[in-house]
Order: C-alpha cells, then structure tokens, then sequence
C-alpha cells in the first residue's frame, strides 16, 4: 500500500515486533478480558441471579422504598447518592458523605467518604443488604453483588494494579497497540492484494504469518479504535484531568473538575422534602425515549438538592443523555451534556464517542456480539504475533523459553479466567471472601499453566493440555453454578432468567469448542511453526513480513 | 440492530464471492478450474459489499459501527474458511 525502502521496512518491522514482544504478554491479557468485560452485564447477571429476571433500566415504584430508606440515613452522609443496578439487577441505592477524622487546630483530621448501601430486590422491593461505613467498605459490598464480573472488569482496566499506576500501565499498552497497528498497516506491502490470502499449505512460519496477517489486516480499524479509546479511558483521569489542572488552572484540580463537569449548585442547607424518584424517571424516559439506568445526586433531603439521570442510547444512538432535575420539587431543570462542559459542544460530541466506541453497548446484545467478536480478533491477532516472533527465533535458547511463556499466557489465560467462576461460586457458597476465592482459582490455574507450559515434552503438548484442560473447566461451571445454589434450568425458565440458561449454553458451546481443537484441530499456525523450526539452525528464509 | 446485522449479511454476500475468485487466493492454493474475477468484477463486488454500509449511514451511525464491525469479522472468518487445506 504505501512504498518504503527495505531499510525503513525493516525498521517499522522491528518496532512493531519489539514492542508487540516486549509488552503483549500484559496488551494479551487486557485485550481477552476487555472481550469478555463486554458482557460484564450479563455476567453480573448470570453469576448472581435474583428470583425474577433484571429489568432494563430502573425498576419502577421505587420512590416509598427510597425515600423511606433515604430519610434513616444520618444526613451528615447523605452529601451524594446514587440509584443504580447491579448484578442480578438488584437496585442499589448510596448515600455518601464525609467523616471528618480527629485531629487539632494545627493538624485538622482528614476527611474520608463515608455512607451507607441498600441493596434492594427490585421484583419484591424488599431489602436485601444494607451496609454502613467508609467508602472502601461500601465499595466492597457493591463488588460483592457483581464480583465475577467485577474481577474481569478490574483486570482489563487496571490489572488489579493500585490506582493509579494500574491505569498508567493500561494507557500504556493501549499505546503499545496503537504502535503495533499503525507499523504494522505500514510494513504490510499487500495490504488489499492479499486480503484472502492464507497459505495454510506451505511452510509452517509462512502458514503463521499469514494468519496474523490477515487476522490484523481485516481487524485494523477496530484495533486502532479500541486501542485509542482504551488509553484515553486510561489517561483520562489518572493523568489527563491532573496535568490539564496544571497547565490550565494553576495546578486547582477542583476548579478543573468544575470547568469540565460543572459548578455545582449555589449552597442551601435549608430542609426541604425529595422528589419523587418515579417521577424523574418516568419524565426522563418520556424526554429521552431510554429508561434511565443510573441517577446521581446531591444533598439529598436539602434546599440545593438536584438530580441527574442517565439513560442509554435510543435506537440508532451511539450516546444516552442526563436530565438534571431539582431534588426537591423533581421538576426538569436542564439537558446535560453527559460527559463535559454545561452545553453542548465538539468537544463532549467526541469525548462521549469514547464509552460507545470503546464497551460497544450502544445497541444491546447484537453490539455487544460485535465488539466480543472484534475482541477475540484482537486477542488471535496478539497472541499470533507473539508466537510468530518467538517462533522465527527457536533456534534461540532465550526465545525458545519466551516461546514457552507465550504459550502459558495465551493458552493458560483463558483457563484461569474459566477457573474464575468457580472460585467465585465456591466463595459465595462457603462465605468465603469473594476477592480471596476468586485469586486463589485464578492463582491456581495460573500456576498450573506455568507448570505445564514449562513441564510439557514439547510447546504443541503443552499447548493440547491446556486448551483441553479449559474445555473441561468450561463444561463444569454451569455444574459448580448449580451445585453452590444458583437456579437449575427449570427453575431459571420458570423464573424468566434467560440469561442463566444462555450463560450456562455459552459456556458448554466454549467447552466443547476447545475440546474440539484439542481433539481435531491442529491449534494455531505459528504453533505449529514452533514445531518445525524448533531444531537450532534451521530457519525460513521464504518468511519475509 | 437487527437491520444493521442483515446489511452485513447481504454484504456477506459479495464479499464471499470475492473471496472465493481472489486471483491471489486462487493462485496460492492451486485451482486452476476456474478463472479468477476481472478486475471490474471484483471492483463491483467491492462496491456491492459497501453500499449497504452506505445505505445505513443513512439510517443511523450505530448501524453502521454495526456492519463495519461485523463485516469485518465476517471477512476475516471468510478468509479463514476458504484458506487452502494442508
């Protein structure tokens, strides 16, 4: 497509080797959990049922029970609150203030969020859970209800690296990825010539670039596109928000925040009655056409108190759109935009593409199939890449041993994350914490994997074994589901959650695929590489990028 | 959506076809029964497998992401079914 001299060919080709080598392993794993970080919804909602199916959006006639629980919260916490589902569809509601801890004249203490959780049955309306105390502590009660896919989220988004380091690595590698793309789109000389070109019948290397090739050459746009929004969802906050204080605002991040997301409302502590939740958002569904599924608020039970609601996209829409109410009286006070500034603007036009772009869930399961399938192109092209490399340089000790760690990221990732579910079945069950159930599984499938990877006679061995051992895996999650006491599938059919039943399907579809390739196929190309050019010495001089 | 979904199966249709009388594809796995697409032809293909993407550009730009996004996994998959045997 475009010309370069062999010289700058070869030096594009070593950038995006190098860099694809050096950091995939990580770009690896958060590219097959942001695949499966796609459905973290369903996941949610398939892990940790209720006894009636999730609503779409906020259920209704909720207002008696929220108000009647609002009004038992102390009011020195009732500084934000937030209504929102979680898995299973349980509506959560979170009122959050400020503890201030002691200190003296000289030292003033610090202060640290503090607040209550509800977590409530939206079929029965009922009260499931209700948890008090500092924001770590409702943060976890929160995860808890939506823990497995909350493990898969967190590991795409920051590597359950601390904040904000974890953010910064991620950014990274959405870099990485960007780099990748773009040297790669360059040093592609046949881009169009060759969009159907798999050479599965000659030489094994031959064989292995071409299928990441072409994997990467169809799935070039979205890479770029996923890898962009991926760093900027990264950055954004972790760095872009605190440097954009500096240069701009002197280094205030709290005007920055107000320049960006707005000033807040001018301060009236007087009491004055709530509005009624039913009606904001029946307002806000009749205004915008999408059920809310998220409202955020302030002073709860005062004066100042306003509302917001945020409701998905409409049909044909790529963004949702947040209604600010009056917290007393529920009247509507203005059209938000949903991510910056107080009006509309280019600039929140292009900021508020990011989430759609990036989570496709802009149009229910048919995007988010999309964006699954797009996400698994992306891992294939990763993890080809990876062994492409390492498999040109078997004549190579260090490379041959990379080569094995390659395997074991990409062929033991996927059995750690099936592994996950159990941990997190085995966890609820027994009441064990969640985050130690779930860690102790996927550490243990890890090491496992690493065992194999690095025990087995050869890479194509290790490789059977653990894709074999991950169809396995996969075919028993919907038994362990059952047997810790999630709904069987008469009970689940009778009760409306499909999503049980489709989750349970999809995960004996995923079994019984990898036994399939275990038993028939013959894995990926560049494995097979591996093996052909495994003697030191031997290389192919027809492989040429 | 669903209407997005079926742009991309009609355009999953030429694409195939494309796919199939590559004179690339057709070269690199030996079938020499039958002649390989024109250059105009394909240049048709082409455009038969854009124009539905075209057409929903009309109807909304989730749509389109939609297509854009499933044709080209399809097309990948495509290549991936008619690669030669070993």
């Amino acid at each position: 497509m475009i010309k370069l001299s062999q010289e700058r060919t070869k030096e594009l080709l070593a950038i995006h080797g190098w860099s694809g080598i050096i950091l995939g392993l990580l770009l690896y794993a958060v590219i097959c959990t942001g695949t499966i970080a796609v459905f973290s919804t369903e996941i949610g909602d398939w892990s940790n049922p209720l006894d009636g199916p999730a609503t779409e959006g906020l259920p209704p006639n909720i207002n008696a029970l929220v108000q009647e629980l609002g009004d038992q919260v102390d009011p020195a916490y009732r500084d934000q609150f937030f209504l929102y589902s979680s898995g299973g569809g349980r509506l959560m509601l979170q009122f959050e203030g400020h503890l201030e801890q002691d200190g003296d004249d000289d030292h003033p203490g610090a202060e640290e969020h503090y607040g209550v959780l509800y977590e409530i049955d939206p079929n029965t309306l009922t009260l499931l859970n209700r948890t008090e105390g500092p924001e770590a502590m409702l943060d976890a009660a929160r995860r808890a209800t939506d823990a497995l896919a909350d493990f898969f989220v967190d590991l795409h988004v920051r590597l359950h690296i601390p904040n904000p380091w974890g953010l910064y690595v991620t950014g990274v590698l959405g870099l990485i990825m960007m780099v990748a793309a773009i040297t790669g789109f360059l040093v592609h000389r046949h881009l169009i010539r060759e969009l159907f070109t798999i050479r599965r019948n000659k030489e094994a290397l031959l064989r292995s670039r071409d299928a990441h090739v072409i994997a990467g050459t169809w799935t070039l746009p979205f890479a770029f596109v996923l890898a962009f929004t991926g760093s900027f969802f990264s950055f954004a906050t972790s760095l872009g928000l605190p440097a954009m204080a500096m240069v701009v605002f002197g280094g205030d991040q709290e005007r920055a925040i107000a320049e960006v997301f707005g000033e807040p409302p001018a301060t009236d502590e007087t009491p004055a009655p709530v509005a009624n939740f039913d009606a904001v958002i029946a307002d806000a569904t009749a205004r915008t056409g999408a059920r809310p599924n998220f409202i955020a608020g302030s002073f709860y039970g005062r004066a100042d108190s306003q509302m917001r609601a945020f409701t998905p996209a409409e049909e044909g829409d790529l963004t949702g759109r947040s209604p600010v109410y009056s917290g007393v009286t529920g009247e509507f006070l203005y059209d938000k935009p949903v991510l910056v500034g107080q009006s509309p603007s280019a600039g929140n036009a292009v900021a508020a593409l990011m989430a759609p772009l990036h989570f496709g869930n802009f149009a229910g399961i048919v995007s988010k199939a999309v964006w699954f399938a797009l996400g698994f192109a992306g891992a294939y092209v990763a993890l080809t890449g990876m062994l492409l490399w390492t498999n040109r340089r078997a004549d190579q000790r260090a490379w041959q041993r990379m080569g094995r760690i390659v395997h074991w990221m990409g062929y033991g990732l996927p059995l750690t994350m099936a592994m996950t579910p159990y941990g997190t079945f085995a966890g609820r069950w027994f009441g064990w914490p969640l985050e130690t159930a779930q860690w102790t599984a996927f550490g243990l499938a890890a090491l496992a994997a690493l065992i194999v990877a690095l025990g087995a006679r050869t890479a194509a061995r290790a490789r059977d074994l653990l894709v074999a051992t991950t169809g396995f895996a996969l075919l028993g999650v919907p038994l362990v589901r059952y047997a810790t006491g999630g709904p069987g599938w008469l009970g689940a059919w009778s009760d409306g959650l499909m999503t049980v039943i489709a989750g349970d399907l999809i995960m004996m579809l995923g079994g019984v695929i990898c036994l399939g390739l275990w038993r028939f196929g013959a894995g990926t190309s560049a494995e097979q590489a591996g093996q052909a050019n495994s003697r030191p010495g031997r290389s192919n001089p027809q492989v040429t990028a | 959506m669903s209407v997005a979904l079926f742009a991309a199966l009609v355009s999953a249709l030429p694409l195939t076809w494309l796919a199939w009388r590559d004179p690339k594809r057709m070269r690199v796995s030996g079938r020499r029964d039958r002649a390989p697409l024109s250059s105009r032809i394909r240049g048709l293909l082409t455009l038969c497998v854009l124009v539905p993407g075209g057409v929903l550009a009309f109807y909304s730009a989730a749509a389109v992401l939609i297509w854009l996004g499933a044709v080209t996994t399809v097309g990948w998959a495509i290549s991936e079914g008619l690669a030669p045997r070993r």
